[in-house]
């Protein structure tokens, strides 16, 4: 899996590309974990580019979530479709995940 | 026979050959591929996975049929894989014809040997059960260092995949001792559970259990995140905790003592839990259930169908968070149904899954086929999950006074 990797406005934006599932979560995880350790513990996901996501997947978006707020960030989520919002849902992680329409929503008065 | 090991390390041998329950069975890509690589790199017509018994080896893995294809047998006594076992290092026989040490061998005159060099295979605790060989029709030169290096490296990589094996199937073992021995007798209601595990170790399980002290039934199903050894030992956390806390304890505070007991494990492993759990009267029905972000629960019955859903979090995803229970009642005829996520693979979405269950009620007869169907309609190649199913069904007034 690719991951994109840039910064806006001081905060680290991360672009998976494919499926997030038991092979691919691991490296979104670690992507979020870098970022922390590089100095931006606020993290935003963009799900544009995934068409699916495990609980797996889901874990690595909790787990990551965790490590960001350890270092007093955030990590928000964008973009995501309609199976990741699905998921989202039916596990109440939107709750803590609060899907952002875009990376410009979720970077927006942070 | 000329063994340098004692009796009771043969017998030890043999145990962990009979652990691995491999002998007999047909064979697997995982073994397949590493015998091709090795037929392959060394040029030899014919390399093979052998595991040696105490009358025989058997192939589990070949790479031609040359000497023996996969998941054939030959006789301890014309097997040089069972004299590779009797030492740690490489057997080689640059030309078994010429060898003196093999004059006598059924092998040296009853075939087209005449290369041979096995690597021993141990099993996880150790004890050489196998062999990985090369084989040709030719005499050839003695390995060197860099090939001595390539066949062990191989060698690793199977003993690894023998071992992961073993690993997979002490989980399944494991998950399988999770789930409840006894059905609690109920007046009035049938209580029934199914847990159909997907080839790796997943994180399933069920439990119900009378709350001592109430006349309530508590019924559980949860999901921890990932699969193998590591979810299936959280899932046993889990249980236990649960188990010991609820009996005194409301709904909610056993959960949260659940997730407070269970935080450092999943925080740790990056992981969490969801579960639904439920406790009912089976006097009168009066049902309260948390969510935790299971989401996958159902009330249905002839003239009622309706997700169970709440607002609860999985357990450990974040701390500090609080549980709040959700009222209901269970009428006669109505069933509490709940599933794993596995259906949500197979059938698309909650609507869905929630006609599934309406209409497998519908055509059931009693809870135990009605979880039958269920695991049934779910269970197959759309999903790589575990599949898992509990049902408390209240019976018709009829049926109770019966």
């Amino acid at each position: 899996m690719q991951i994109e990797q840039s910064q806006r406005n001081g905060v680290a934006v991360l672009t998976p590309t494919g499926r997030v599932n038991m092979v691919s979560a691991p490296k979104v995880k670690a992507a979020v974990d870098e970022a922390v350790a590089a100095g931006t513990p606020r993290v935003v996901i963009d799900l544009a580019q995934v068409e699916f996501i495990d609980s797996s997947g889901l874990g690595a978006l909790v787990g990551g979530l965790k490590s960001a707020r350890q270092a007093d960030g955030d990590l928000r989520i964008a973009a995501a479709g309609d199976q990741v919002v699905t998921v989202l849902s039916l596990t109440n992680l939107d709750r803590i995940l609060r899907p952002y329409a875009s990376v410009e929503d979720a970077i927006d008065g942070w | 026979m000329t063994s340098t090991t004692s009796e009771l390390e043969e017998q030890d041998r043999i145990a962990a050959l009979e652990e691995l329950e491999l002998v007999d069975t047909p064979p697997e890509e995982r073994f397949d591929r590493v015998v091709r690589l090795a037929q392959h790199l060394f040029g030899v017509p014919y390399a093979a996975l052998n595991l040696v018994g105490d009358d025989r080896h058997y192939t589990k893995a070949a790479g031609s049929d040359l000497f023996g294809g996969a998941a054939s047998s030959l006789p301890r006594s014309h097997s040089l894989c069972a004299l590779t076992v009797q030492d740690d290092h490489t057997l080689e026989i640059t030309d078994l014809r010429a060898d003196a040490a093999f004059a006598d061998h059924p092998l040296t005159g009853g075939s087209d040997v005449r290369y041979y060099a096995g690597a021993p295979l141990r099993a996880p605790g150790g004890q050489r059960i196998g062999s990985l060989c090369l084989i040709d029709v030719e005499p050839r030169d003695a390995l060197d260092e860099r090939e001595q290096t390539l066949l062990r490296d191989l060698a690793n990589w199977l003993e690894r995949e023998l071992a992961i094996g073993a690993d997979l199937e002490q989980g399944a073992e494991l998950q399988r001792r999770l789930l409840p021995r006894t059905i609690p007798d109920l007046p009035g209601w049938e209580i029934a559970g199914r847990c159909v595990q997907a080839g790796a170790v997943g994180g399933d399980f069920y439990d119900w259990q009378l709350i001592r002290g109430t006349a309530q039934v508590q019924v559980v199903l949860a999901d921890v995140m990932g699969k193998g050894i590591r979810a299936a030992l959280i899932a046993a956390g889990v249980r236990a905790i649960l188990r010991g806390a609820s009996p005194h304890n409301s709904l909610e505070a056993s959960i949260t003592r659940v997730a407070d007991d269970m935080q450092d494990d999943l925080g740790e492993s990056a992981s969490f839990v969801t579960l639904f759990a439920a406790r009912f009267d089976p006097r009168d029905g009066a049902l309260e259930y948390v969510d935790a972000g299971h989401g996958l629960a159902f009330l249905v019955g002839p003239d009622r169908g309706e997700r169970l859903a709440g607002d609860g979090l999985p357990l450990g995803a974040v701390p500090g968070v609080t549980w709040t229970p959700v009222g209901g009642q269970v009428h006669p005829g109505e069933a509490l149904v709940l599933v794993s996520d596995g259906f949500l693979d197979v059938h698309g979405d909650t609507g869905t899954v929630l006609e599934v269950v309406r209409s497998a009620l519908a055509t059931s007869e009693d809870a135990e086929s009605l979880a039958a169907t269920l695991a049934g309609s779910a269970v197959g190649s759309l999903t790589s999950d575990d599949v898992t199913v509990v049902v408390a069904l209240r019976g018709e007034p009829a049926a109770q006074s019966r």
